[in-house]
């Protein structure tokens, strides 16, 4: 498909992740043609959210060498190669921690058609395939077992804590362990294992915790069975309630496109346990773990860091202290100091004065937007988030292709760019090029900013801390007592948030590390234990035996951003996802590059209503309005459809996009053209505004006026 | 296709909408007559009901169509079967939700969803709470709703515990909620009636909500709804009715009765009086002549008193609602001008009541976590008010609190500068208070001079004095005075009075010193024409100025003695 490509462009961009795909949208918005490709069959890149059973692809793939290209075609200029792969990510460990019980006679006919699907899969890979690009391909489990890093397993088997970790975790697990594999006491052959809808009493003798009635029981068959509903970040993102992001897809329109539900608690370690963390008024007041006066001082201090800034004279003497410092001044109470240093500004002890305060003052002009905490998740993961924008761009003509690998950009003699080679040997000339780190070659990176992030996704069955109901999203942040500069940050995502099937639980866990001698289990270790292996951890659970049922780690190496001086001068290089747990900064870098790169341009303006367009027949000249306004809303539905496929819009080509000055010369009635009047602005980010509402909290009634 | 992007403008999105508003009028105005036509007709057809629907479910505040509709329904039910108009309500009351949604706040809507639950012949009680829940999910202030949910509570058979949980839970999600806190008060006393007080609630109860309140305060000290809770907490005991005080004079055939509670005569109550154990007729008034709500009671015994004989006098209360009866009686024997029974008091106890519900140990410790609050919280004026009100309910004579009163009613005036007068007022009641708890009950001669008083409150307590000085003081009017039947000389030298409005009713005043206040006019004192005023000093008034303003005053005042 990749050949029908018109030659040229005004932009291409490489990489669908955030910041790529945001500036995708707003090159498209003020009119540049713009091309958006991706190496990868599915979109978000290292923000992608995966299947069960992509992610086990994407483990696999990652794995793969990568391959040369030898370009063959001629150019005007110098040639650089780009990376095919992303050679990102390393370490990782895959694991199932529950195993199937022994397929007993009745099951044997289950077990035949479970193959059978497993071999007839393709059927099911259209429903999800741009998820899930790589499912038409049969799955071998000894190959997803890989283990990469088997010296790093061994250590870890090796070292003390881990032992006495075995020794806590039932017989299953403890298999497991010593295995490598998922398989369980019987030693089975590595092979797909026939499904057990309800085996209670099967697995009675392998999983001696199960058989509790409560507890629904997990088998690694009815997990892979149910892996369409699951969707695993690579880098899970949450958005500040009245962050940048948010700002960003009210001001842009992009808001309708997403749907979000709201963290709806955080949580903290305290003395060992496990507690919620009054941010809000409401949580304050109805905390049972501040005492009277100690909620007082915790609001007083709040409410003087709404506007701090107003107040410089309380603080000026701390300007360069650390911020754990101005709150003991501030007579707060140690648990109140933990509360709002680990939990509501997420600082370290080492973070000065200023700095905390800005970060408190950002989480509480967050709260009480859409909830009662500062945090949005977007439903469905937060590999959502770059493909709402990647829809924005095309709907005002960006034109999309994925799994379509660039192999090399053409730079001539005054080291500019002017344009790329595709590995189909077709070349598109472009004046620009935006272009994620991973794919950069390494002379135009800057090494020195590279740092590690180490990754945990676990799926559990059960809640870190039980509450009456289900469907608590908590966030918690877990200071690491050996690393302070490092704490893990912990996400619980509930089946709700559409992460997985019902019953089960998205754990995500983050830490950056400091370097590479830690595999990344090893360094999440000891909060898995503490968390999933205590179980006095969460007061409020009769049952503390919770189970991890899946597991994977893996690290991840980012670039910062640091972009070399021998990199051309109209390529703009842009980082992956950090180790932080907002998507703020990938707003921030995108505004930033498009501000210099398009000075005086906007960004991402509010596009116009579809009900105020109206087209006009060009042949006839004659003003209609056209009541299908669904092309214009719905161009770039099924993009995923053929992963390859280009999307072009039909009824907004290139020529038009620019189409507020067309408006101008026709109408001849100035500068009216675009509803831009503030009050029109101010319905519209009401609207969104509810509409991002009514996906977090059902339908919200307008407040009524009288 | 080839359709090119245009933008309309603002222009043009105008004149749609000014012509789609016109179009919208046009329907509106012909359904309008359409339906107040077949009122008049007395149409009440279903008809009726399509044309002010369509009305109404734009514009839900049109009372004259709820009416309509309300009349429409009350013909049905007298005129078509049961199941019909089963079927008509419950569409109803679907209609009605439509109609919330427009406007979750109309008044309109709400009533007519509790006219139709009345007179509907099935009501589904549990489906109007869950309809409750949901307006309150997404407005939990919405009091018309809240209104509406009593009304649910009150007529079905709903667990009130629940219904507390309830509003509990309300509370957690946001504490700045009146009428949840308003519904509590409503709950408890009936849930946790205290078996020792008809009013009170639990001691156990009242601690929890101690806690719950205080809770509340801590954590936003600024919002009122809490405090305002805290306030009915503290200060929810009530007095008992009783008869404090009978007054009978021969010289002006009047019986005079003084309550413990405001009430109105025939109106709930009945007064009744026997003289020699034979009934005295005759109408009661209060002390302006009326029939209104009062605490002072007089009956004028048409005849007068029997001469020549010792007269017992008995006064009987009854309470209709409850049957209570109390008696007080006296003797007037046959030399004495007047006789008077007053019930009397421990010092102390006479105002306390008004805070004094709860327990002295949960005052105290109430006090306590006020302190500490204030200390953190020296600016807040709900702090120190309710500091004030504490102190003054724990010490009602001012002895261990006096310095703090002082203070905390000065800093309120600073910190709260545009209430400035009701701290002043709050001030001189407290001093009142004081003086009066203290005071005899028999008194007939008071002085309360000097003492910064700005309003004069409890003055139903001075009702047998006669003899009353209230120079050098703030005060700007005397109608609290009207509740001093025996007042006969009155010196209010050295304030700011501008009216002797209220003196009127002091029937035998004879002397009224009025000197440097703020009098204007001579026609002040033309309510006073009726009174035996002998001597009336008003030099250093404003009056004054006026020519010949001596010769004006006496012809209004003829009893005026010859100067």
């Amino acid at each position: 498909m990749a050949e029908d490509l018109p030659d040229e462009f005004d932009v291409v961009v490489i990489g669908t992740g955030m910041p790529e795909s945001i500036l995708a949208a707003a090159f498209a918005r003020i009119g540049q043609s713009v091309l958006h490709i991706d190496r990868n069959g599915y979109y978000s890149g290292q923000w992608a959210s995966f299947s069960l059973k992509a992610i086990e692809e994407w483990v696999k793939e990652s794995q793969a060498p990568e391959e040369v290209y030898i370009s063959e075609v001629k150019t005007d200029g110098e040639q650089v190669m780009l990376h095919l792969k992303d050679n990102s990510y390393h370490k990782y460990k895959l694991q199932f921690h529950i195993s199937d019980p022994e397929p007993e006679l009745e099951e044997k006919k289950e077990g035949v058609k479970n193959i059978a699907d497993g071999s007839q899969e393709k059927d099911s890979n259209k429903i999800d395939l741009d998820q899930d690009p790589g499912d038409n391909v049969e799955k071998e489990k000894e190959k997803l077992e890989l283990e990469p890093e088997s010296t790093d397993f061994n250590q870890a088997q090796t070292s003390p804590e881990n032992l006495k970790d075995v020794d806590e975790t039932n017989e299953s697990n403890e298999n497991n362990v010593e295995s490598g594999t998922q398989n369980s006491l019987e030693d089975k052959p590595p092979e797909p294992t026939p499904n057990v809808d309800n085996a209670a009493s099967d697995v009675k003798d392998t999983k001696p915790t199960t058989d509790k009635p409560s507890s629904p029981l997990w088998t690694e068959s009815k997990l892979r069975k149910e892996w369409r509903k699951f969707n695993l970040d690579l880098s899970p993102k949450l958005l500040y309630c009245g962050g940048s992001m948010v700002e960003l897809l009210i001001t842009s329109d992009i808001a309708k496109y997403c749907e979000f539900k709201t963290v709806s608690r955080m949580l903290t370690l305290m003395d060992g346990k496990l507690k919620k963390v009054p941010c809000s008024r409401a949580d304050v007041f109805s905390s049972k773990d501040v005492s009277m006066i100690e909620k007082r001082m915790m609001m007083k201090f709040l409410t003087f860091c709404v506007d701090f800034e107003k107040h410089e004279e309380d603080y000026k003497e701390f300007m360069e202290k650390p911020y754990k410092e101005y709150l003991e001044h501030q007579k707060l109470s140690k648990n109140v100091i933990h509360f709002i240093q680990h939990a509501i500004s997420m600082t370290s002890d080492s973070t000065p004065t200023p700095e905390g305060l800005k970060k408190t003052q950002k989480f509480l002009h967050s709260l009480g937007r859409y909830g009662n905490t500062a945090f949005l998740w977007p439903l469905y993961g937060s590999g959502e988030m770059p493909q709402s924008f990647c829809r924005m761009c095309a709907v005002f003509g960006g034109v999309y292709c994925l799994r379509t690998p660039a192999a090399s950009l053409v730079v001539n003699s005054d080291n500019v760019c002017t344009g790329v080679v595709m590995t189909t040997g077709k070349q598109i000339k472009c004046k620009r090029l935006v272009m994620e780190n991973s794919y950069a070659p390494d002379s135009y990176i800057d090494s020195v900013s590279n740092r590690l992030v180490n990754r945990g996704i676990l799926v559990t069955d059960r809640s870190i801390m039980a509450a009456d109901d289900p469907h608590q999203l908590s966030l918690l942040r877990i200071p690491d007592s050996s690393d302070e500069e490092h704490p893990t940050t912990l996400l619980e995502l509930p089946a709700a948030s559409m992460m997985c099937p019902t019953g089960l639980y998205v754990v995500h866990l983050t830490k950056e590390a400091n370097n590479e001698s830690q595999s990344p289990e090893e360094s999440l270790q000891s909060v898995v234990t503490k968390l999933f292996k205590d179980s006095d951890i969460d007061s409020t659970s009769e049952d503390g035996s919770r189970q991890i049922v899946w597991s994977l780690y893996f690290q991840q190496k980012i670039n910062v951003g640091g972009q070399s001086s021998s990199a051309p001068s109209n390529v703009i290089l842009v980082p992956g996802p950090g180790p932080e747990i907002d998507i703020d900064h990938a707003v921030t870098i995108a505004r930033k590059i498009f501000e210099e790169v398009m000075p005086g341009e906007d960004f991402l303006p509010r596009p116009p209503n579809p009900e105020d367009i109206i087209y006009v027949d060009e042949e006839e000249t004659q003003v209609t309005q056209d009541s299908e306004k669904t092309e214009f809303s719905e161009t770039f539905q099924g993009s995923g459809d053929d992963s390859s496929q280009t999307t072009q819009p039909d009824s907004i080509d290139n020529d038009h996009a620019d189409q507020s000055s067309e408006t101008k010369a026709t109408n001849g009635s100035g500068k009216s053209d675009v509803p831009s009047n503030s009050s029109d602005i101010q319905n519209s980010a009401e609207e969104i505004s509810e509409s991002i509402e009514k996906c977090v909290i059902e339908e919200k009634m307008e407040p009524a006026t009288s | 296709m080839h359709g090119r992007l245009k933008v309309k403008t603002t222009a043009q999105q105008e004149e749609a909408k000014r012509k789609e508003r016109e179009q919208k009028l046009k329907l509106y105005t012909a359904a309008t007559s359409g339906a107040f036509k077949k009122r008049l007709n007395g149409e009440f057809d279903e008809e009726g009901l399509k044309l002010t629907g369509e009305i109404l479910s734009v514009n839900p505040d049109f009372y004259s169509l709820w009416n309509y509709r309300k009349e429409i329904f009350l013909f049905m039910k007298d005129n078509k079967e049961t199941e019909f108009v089963q079927k008509l309500m419950q569409d109803e009351l679907g209609f009605l939700e439509s109609c919330l949604k427009v406007n979750p706040k109309s008044y309109g809507a709400w009533h007519h969803r509790s006219f139709i639950l009345e007179n509907m012949p099935h009501p589904d009680w549990e489906r109007e709470l869950q309809l409750c829940n949901t307006f309150l999910e997404y407005d939990e202030r919405n009091f018309h709703c809240w209104d509406y949910r009593r009304f649910v509570v009150l007529t079905s058979d709903v667990d009130l515990e629940q219904e507390l949980a309830y509003t509990t839970e309300k509370i957690q999600t946001n504490f700045s909620n009146y009428s949840s806190w308003h519904y509590r008060s409503k709950l408890l006393p009936v849930i946790f009636p205290d078996p020792t007080h008809p009013v009170r609630v639990q001691e156990d109860i009242l601690l929890q909500e101690h806690e719950t309140v205080q809770n509340a305060i801590f954590t936003d000290p600024d919002d009122q709804s809490a405090w305002f809770y805290h306030r009915w907490l503290l200060g929810r005991g009530r007095k008992k009715l009783q008869i404090s005080c009978v007054h009978a004079s021969r010289k002006t055939n009047q019986i005079l009765v003084l309550l413990t509670n405001y009430i109105q005569v025939n109106h709930g109550h009945q007064l009744s009086v026997n003289i020699n154990s034979s009934p005295v007729t005759g109408e009661w008034r209060n002390v302006t002549g009326t029939n209104s709500y009062s605490i002072i009671w007089i009956l004028t015994v048409k005849d007068g008193f029997p001469g020549g004989e010792d007269l017992s006098i008995g006064v009987t209360l009854l309470t209709e609602s409850d049957c209570t009866q109390f008696s007080q009686g006296l003797q007037l024997t046959q030399g004495q001008d007047e006789a008077w029974t007053m019930a009397s008091y421990k010092a102390g106890t006479r105002f306390s009541i008004e805070l004094s519900a709860a327990a002295s140990s949960t005052m105290e410790k109430e006090l306590e976590a006020i302190q500490e609050l204030h200390s953190v919280e020296p600016e807040n004026k709900w702090v120190l008010l309710t500091l004030l009100y504490l102190m003054k309910a724990i010490d009602p004579v001012h002895e261990k609190h006096q310095d703090d009163i002082t203070e905390a009613i000065e800093k309120l005036t600073a910190v709260d500068s545009k209430r400035k007068a009701f701290y002043l007022d709050l001030k001189s009641k407290f001093m009142m208070e004081k003086i009066l708890d203290v005071q005899d009950v028999n008194t007939r001669d008071m002085t309360l001079s000097g003492l910064d008083l700005t309003s004069l409150c409890h003055t139903e307590w001075m009702v047998l004095v006669q003899e009353l000085d209230v120079s050098q003081n703030h005060l700007t009017s005397l109608k609290p005075l009207g509740n001093l039947p025996c007042l006969v000389v009155l010196i209010a030298n050295n304030n700011d009075i501008d009216s002797v409005e209220g003196l009127q009713h002091c029937k035998q005043l004879k002397k009224l010193h009025l000197q440097k206040n703020a009098l204007r006019t001579v026609q002040a004192f033309s309510t006073l024409s009726s009174l035996p005023l002998e001597d009336v000093n008003v030099s250093g008034n404003p009056l004054c100025n006026i020519e010949n303003y001596t010769e004006a005053l006496k012809a209004i005042l003829p009893a005026l003695a010859p100067s």
